[in-house]
């Protein structure tokens, strides 16, 4: 399950051949996830309905972000740079399978390259060229230089990190908006919507990210819990 | 030309590429304006901050060329310098111009500290402080390997540094295959490749203290170095004790190497080309040598570094620049036979 590359198709028939087991492909952007699921669960013995649930709910989030996305007027679309790695100056670009929740709920990633690497880790930027972008909003990574940047000199005089519009990306089970792009990528449009543009993605967070817990992984997770895993939202 | 005409013209062509460096970027300034920030900077340094320019420019601007040039500037000039100088000491020391900085294993010993950071998601500056202690344990460990060995000291420390290089690259290997695909291999594979894109101000004062410590004696003992360059035996008869000025040499070259590859990385080809560079135009004497490959090699970085952080969008790593343009020149050295030998 992936991202579509040419030669699979020869590359699983290879390794079918080989151990005897079939092989097949699921494109898994989130364009085509519910659809993978649902593929999924009609190969895998009795596991058909836990697949509906799944493709359900992704189903509902891609809607949910496609309506909001068609009623959110042009002057009000926020450009927002998606960083990645400790020294948050790795960067998923636009057009890069990680970037992909930011255009969903219909905002603009405000870092263009001319070479996207969709490997995790991004593309590596200059400060000064996040200077030239210019965003309106910053996320960071679980466990990067977050909680520093308001007082590192480099840093602080970006508009972005002045105006106090940069959050910290929730990190269980993983990062919410990818690493690794998957199913988290759910969370991370409820997530990432809502904190752009609460006036159209109107809900609590905190519930939300419990019952789309138990939705998604079998979890119940705590107010507690969650409020903590939001910490960085504010 | 004279020695004097000729380090004169690489100490202005060195300031001029420091300061030309400042007007060079991705965010555009004008010309004017960064010579009034840099003046203003200056004017403030003199006068302990009490005099300043009246501020025509804005906070981002000055933010950029202040907090972002001029840290990644220094810290470029600075480990330019520090690993053509160890290079060149090194050289002279196992008698051998294919020696460069990473020979005892600070490189690689460096570049497991930080993988192994990486992978244990230690912060920025823990990144940094495990990959310069672990630089200076390659190194240690090198030593006292050799130390130990009944062969001639030179080859015995060669063939330590050689197995503990390969000893930490295998650790290295075996991080980078535990670690996240997602996000630490990156990371780790970008740190590898050398680049100072994330150098801020700290990490420059945290480099300054062991690279001076380094530079400075092997600057003031720069004529005993030819003393190394003789064979031990002929030293011995003309009664000098190499072994503690070895010593010296291969603490200074350490610190100063690993004190850079924690803060930018592995970027190879300094250490080996700039001081053969030197050997061409300034000849075999350590006098000369030592402080034209520092000024060399700081030079040689900075013009790099303003490559690597302008040409795309996306940051290029310094190692590889380096190699592309440090291996023809090398490759040319050869051919023509211009790399002078040592012995």
């Amino acid at each position: 399950m992936g991202d579509y590359k040419k030669g699979i198709a020869e590359d699983l028939d290879a390794l079918q051949a080989q151990i005897g087991i079939p092989c097949i492909f699921l494109e898994a952007d989130l364009a085509h996830m519910s659809e993978a699921f649902r593929s999924l669960g009609t190969i895998l013995a009795d596991k058909e309905e836990r697949a509906e649930e799944l493709a359900t709910l992704i189903d509902l989030t891609m809607i949910l972000a496609e309506v909001n996305n068609q009623s959110i007027p042009e002057e009000q679309r926020l450009s927002v740079m998606f960083t990645s790695g400790s020294d948050g100056l790795g960067t998923n670009a636009k057009g890069s399978s990680q970037a992909q929740v930011i255009e969903l709920v219909g905002a603009r990633n405000a870092i263009e390259v001319e070479k996207v690497s969709s490997k995790g880790g991004g593309n590596i930027v200059s400060l000064e060229q996040v200077y030239n972008a210019d965003p309106d909003v910053i996320i960071f990574s679980p466990g990067s230089i977050y909680s520093t940047v308001a007082s590192d000199p480099a840093w602080k005089e970006l508009r972005a990190i002045k105006e106090g519009r940069y959050y910290e990306i929730p990190g269980d089970p993983y990062n919410w908006m990818s690493n690794p792009p998957s199913l988290n990528m759910v969370l991370g449009i409820w997530w990432l919507g809502n904190l752009l543009y609460p006036q159209y993605y109107n809900y609590d967070m905190v519930s939300t990210a419990q019952s789309l817990y138990e939705g998604l992984w079998g979890y119940k997770l705590t107010t507690e819990q969650a409020q903590a895993l939001l910490a960085g939202s504010k | 030309m004279k020695y004097r005409t000729k380090l004169t013209l690489l100490c202005v062509s060195c300031l001029f590429v420091f300061i030309v460096s400042f007007f060079i970027g991705r965010y555009g300034i004008d010309f004017p304006t960064v010579l009034k920030i840099l003046a203003d900077r200056f004017v403030r340094l003199v006068t302990f901050g009490k005099l300043g320019l009246g501020q025509t420019w804005t906070a981002a601007q000055q933010s950029i060329v202040v907090n972002i040039r001029l840290p990644r500037i220094a810290a470029s000039a600075l480990v330019g310098a520090a690993l053509a100088t160890a290079g060149a000491a090194y050289q002279g020391m196992f008698r051998n111009p294919m020696v460069s900085p990473d020979i005892l294993g600070a490189s690689t010993g460096a570049g497991f500290g930080a993988a192994l950071a990486i992978l244990l998601g230690f912060s920025y500056s823990g990144i940094t402080t495990m990959s310069f202690v672990f630089g200076m344990a390659a190194v240690l460990l090198a030593w006292l390997v050799s130390k130990s060995s009944r062969i001639q000291t030179t080859i015995a420390m060669v063939l330590a540094g050689v197995m503990v290089s390969s000893l930490f690259s295998a650790g290295t290997s075996f991080v980078k295959l535990v670690a996240d695909t997602q996000s630490q291999l990156p990371a780790i594979t970008y740190w590898l490749m050398g680049s100072l894109s994330s150098v801020k101000t700290a990490d420059l004062h945290f480099a300054l203290i062991p690279i001076l410590i380094g530079l400075v004696p092997l600057f003031l003992l720069r004529w005993r170095i030819n003393l190394l360059t003789v064979s031990e035996a002929e030293a011995r008869s003309m009664g000098i004790e190499t072994g503690r000025l070895r010593l010296l040499v291969i603490i200074c070259a350490t610190l100063m190497t690993s004190a850079s590859v924690s803060i930018s990385g592995m970027i190879g080809w300094v250490g080996l080309a700039i001081p053969h560079f030197c050997r061409l135009i300034f000849g075999q004497d350590y006098r000369r040598l030592i402080p034209c490959s520092a000024l060399m090699g700081a030079t040689f970085l900075m013009l790099v570094d303003n490559i690597s952080r302008t040409i795309t969008t996306a940051e290029i790593p310094l190692g590889i620049l380096t190699a592309f343009i440090g291996a023809p020149v090398f490759l040319y050295l050869i051919i023509t036979g211009g790399s002078a030998r040592n012995d």
